[in-house]
């Protein structure tokens, strides 16, 4: 079976999304199919390039390019869905999150306005005329339908290298690891530090923009001696830091899927999140795998001293943690036998 | 354990450990090429010279010089030169200054002005007098100045042991490191080989509780393989056993089935011989009968006439419709492939029939291909034909259509109530006389603007006029498309327009194209069939 994998490019600018692409095709390599990855240049600023490559993928056709047969095209990303294919499979990472749920009119230009417009125009259409729909999370699967009127079947994969993660002695810290933006509001785990005195210490890992203000944060409220920040570290690094903390704080604004929750699920550690973070609850448990909470730092710090004073219980928290992970049937396999359905 | 330094130390140890390649310990060579910082170094040439110790001197003037330190085969040989008193230090650094290493390195060595006078002197009587002696004696005098003239000279001596030891610490320490690292490195493979050595040895002992497990299981299995098949030997026998009894009862219930069937033939046999008496009977009753009708008929009229019976042959009209559909499916074509032939006209008549809401009449409609390609379209139409077979045939499809003679329908209906009118290889039935009044009446009901087709034969290919057109024994004469023109305009059809159909393929074509061949190919392949399309003027004022 010959397959199309379509999606875009933000060269030098590496995330999840490059993991998602390599992991779909080599799952769909592996399970026998011959793959073509198509990765388009994507650019966030200004709007006109955008526009253009939503008309350049309009007017392209993959059924049978240079007369050799695609039998499939699976299109991973805005605005891949455009491009025609008879029998063409959407499996939306993520719709583009700036004119949708990030989108807000006071602080727009004339210009994203009508940018916003047209790709609404262009999801609805292309999206619609698709031969069937997944989304990353049921989380995307909910913009989907709240935005576009469309509905999309969740289909989950499982976070690189996910055997690799593992349970080791607990040394009594929280562990936070994540880029370091404002999305991903680790400064209201600071601030939850300085409302709870009993907490454990933390560990902060990961590179981003806003790490210097949060290391003034930090500085300003005088937890040096109660908080790190590693920066990036190695993968084997990650592994033995989430291996080793008593819990693990994820709580992003609005998260589409987010690898986090599970590479804490794998290594046995309950998750603190917020009832805004999106991804991480369908996955997480309150006080079964984790603490959904209020996202403000009262709510959290509550949370962080409760850790402190009930190791045990937060241990057997994060072996339920453990154990409900493979109940979610989250496999490449799984993945492959859905986007080849039908 | 909450000190984080003390947690971030352990958790790295920890993922160093986890991490099988031993990359961490990156193997520090010793490069005798590398040059180290020195503490100290001489500035110029009288400094450079004031060392004194051949062994230092000899060191500190390749560093200085040529940036590097000496070679042991070098260092040697010059350290037996200067000892011995053959090469004076001065001579030897002014050698070492003239060298092409040394002008690659970029020394920083200074000289002052009174030693390049003596130098460049010296180097004067040497090219000029070209004898050694003079210069030699110039050398000397060189020397002498430079010991007299030095003053600090035991600071820079000291200076220069201090900075050789910690030259040589530094590589000490160096060899120590790499030593050091060597080890870590052996000891991390020996490590990763125990480790595998442990997980073989686990390997292996649980692959030898597998196999006793295996060993159990194959037992276990042996015993359910031969209870099975003792009873599958037991139920073999009983189905042998039942299937015996079942082919005895068979080959019984057969017997008395032929039995059965002799005697019902017998009686059959008996009854049909009785029948046949009879039907003689009735045969000599009815000739009788007959006799005696024409007896009393002849006594009554009183002249003698035979008998006339004026038969009904309803069911031979039948048997020749039935013909006809037959023969349309041989010589017209299936009806799939007709609808596509006749998919070009409906462009004259959409246009009329949707703006008029007026049907279309098909006369001798067929099998309804046409009228049920309008259909399709959403457009009305029906059809008229005197045949009751296509009439049967059209109904089972709901077409809508009329069991009439078509020029009777037609003076029964009213002007202007047709949207337009077609008529497929009928015109080429009938006599004049009907075409002539078929043609009025079509223009009397046609609505103003409305659309006349009729197609026919073409004569105008030889071959349709002289052959083709015969194979239809109703054919009555071809119809040639200007006098069917000429017919229509002069009943009052406008726009007439002759559509040339059906060519010969090109492959039944002679090859060429000169004018012979080309009249040759016209007459005999060209368009089997043609239609008029004509129409009735539309009424603007």
């Amino acid at each position: 079976m010959n397959i199309m994998l379509a999606a875009n490019i933000t060269p030098f600018l590496h995330g999840g999304a490059d993991y998602h692409i390599q992991g779909t095709a080599d799952a769909l390599i592996n399970a026998g199919c011959k793959v073509e990855t198509l990765r388009l240049p994507f650019t966030f600023q200004p709007e006109q390039p955008i526009l253009d490559l939503m008309q350049w993928c309009n007017k392209l056709n993959l059924n049978q390019p240079n007369g050799y047969r695609v039998d499939r095209l699976i299109s991973l990303q805005f605005p891949c869905y455009g491009i025609e294919h008879n029998c063409h499979t959407a499996w939306i990472m993520h719709q583009h999150r700036a004119v949708y749920e990030l989108y807000s009119p006071q602080n727009s230009t004339p210009q994203l306005a009508q940018l916003k417009d047209a790709i609404i125009e262009f999801d609805q259409y292309a999206l619609r005329h698709c031969t069937q729909r997944f989304a990353n999370s049921k989380r995307v699967a909910e913009r989907l339908y709240q935005y576009n009127d469309l509905k999309a079947q969740p289909l989950y994969h499982p976070p690189p290298a996910y055997q690799a993660f593992h349970r080791a002695e607990d040394l009594g810290y929280i562990f936070c690891p994540s880029r370091i933006e404002v999305l991903k509001r680790q400064d209201l785990l600071i601030k939850a530090l300085e409302l709870a005195p009993k907490s454990l210490p933390i560990v902060i890992a990961g590179a981003g923009g806003q790490s210097e203000s949060l290391k003034q944060l930090i500085n300003q409220l005088g937890l040096y001696e109660r908080v790190r920040m590693l920066g990036a570290i190695s993968e084997a690094e990650k592994i033995a830091y989430y291996a080793h903390c008593t819990a693990v704080f994820f709580a992003p604004f609005d998260e589409d899927y987010g690898y986090i929750t599970h590479e804490a699920m794998l290594s046995g550690k309950p998750v603190i999140t917020c009832t805004d973070s999106g991804g991480p609850l369908e996955f997480i448990e309150h006080s079964h795998t984790g603490w959904i909470i209020p996202p403000n730092p009262q709510a959290i710090a509550e949370v962080l001293n409760w850790i402190a004073e009930h190791p045990s219980q937060t241990l057997e928290m994060g072996k339920t943690a453990k154990a409900a992970w493979p109940k979610l049937g989250i496999s490449w396999n799984n993945v492959v036998s859905k986007l080849l359905e039908s | 354990m909450h000190n984080l330094d003390a947690i971030i130390n352990r958790v790295q140890s920890y993922a160093l450990s986890q991490n099988t390649q031993p990359t961490l310990l990156a193997v520090n060579k010793i490069d005798s090429t590398e040059r180290y910082q020195l503490p100290w170094l001489p500035q110029s040439l009288r400094e450079l010279i004031a060392i004194g110790n051949p062994h230092l001197f000899i060191f500190f003037s390749y560093q200085v010089i040529l940036g590097r330190a000496p070679d042991t085969e070098g260092a040697r040989n010059y350290h037996d030169l200067i000892s011995s008193g053959r090469l004076s230090l001065r001579k030897f650094a002014l050698q070492m200054l003239c060298s092409t290493e040394s002008k690659h390195h970029g020394h920083l060595l200074k000289t002052n002005r009174l030693d390049r006078y003596i130098i460049a002197l010296e180097n004067k009587i040497l090219t000029i007098w070209g004898g050694r002696r003079g210069a030699g004696l110039v050398g000397r005098i060189h020397d002498q100045l430079i010991k007299l003239s030095s003053t600090n000279t035991a600071t820079i001596q000291h200076s220069a042991i201090l900075s050789k030891q910690s030259h040589d610490l530094e590589i000490i320490n160096k060899k120590i490191a790499y030593t050091v690292n060597q080890q870590l490195i052996n000891i991390e493979s020996n490590l990763t080989a125990s480790l595998n050595n442990a997980n073989q040895e686990l390997n292996d002992q649980y692959n030898k509780l597998f196999e006793q497990k295996i060993q159990n299981a194959h037992d276990v299995r042996d015993f359910v393989r031969d209870s099975i098949k003792q009873q599958t030997d037991g139920l073999n026998n009983i189905i042998d056993s039942f299937s015996e009894t079942l082919n005895i009862s068979q080959e019984k219930i057969k017997q008395e089935l032929a039995h059965n069937l002799s005697a019902i033939n017998k009686s059959l046999v008996d009854t049909e011989e009785k029948m046949l008496f009879i039907s003689n009977g009735m045969i000599n009753n009815g000739k009788t009968a007959l006799y005696l009708n024409e007896q009393i008929l002849k006594k009554m009229a009183g002249n003698p006439q035979p008998a006339t019976y004026e038969i009904p042959l309803p069911v031979e009209d039948i048997e020749v419709d039935a013909y006809y559909l037959a023969f349309e499916a041989k010589f017209r074509g299936p009806e799939d492939e007709i609808t596509g032939k006749l998919e070009k006209y409906t462009p004259y008549v959409e246009d009329i029939l949707r703006t008029s809401q007026l049907p279309l009449l098909d006369i001798g409609m067929g099998r309804g291909e046409w009228i049920k390609l309008l259909n399709t379209k959403g457009l009305k139409a029906q059809g008229v034909d005197q045949s009751e077979e296509m009439i049967r045939h059209c109904r089972e499809q709901n077409l809508s259509v009329v069991h009439a003679d078509a020029l009777d329908y037609l003076s029964n209906l009213k002007e202007k109530s047709i949207g337009a009118i077609s008529s497929f290889h009928v015109v080429e039935h009938l006599p004049f006389e009907i075409l002539f009044r078929l043609l009025k009446e079509a223009y009397r009901v046609l609505s103003p603007g409305g659309i006349l087709i009729l197609e026919t034969p073409n004569p105008e290919n030889v071959l349709v006029g002289s052959h083709t057109f015969y194979h239809d024994f109703s054919h009555k004469n071809p119809v040639t498309p200007n006098s069917l023109q000429f017919l229509a305009e002069y009943h009052g059809f406008k726009d007439c327009e002759i559509l040339r159909l059906n060519p010969y393929p090109e492959s039944a074509k002679v090859p060429g194209n000169d004018l012979l061949t080309e009249r040759v190919n016209g007459h005999l392949c060209g368009p089997q069939d043609y239609a008029l399309i004509a129409k009735r003027a539309g009424n603007k004022q």
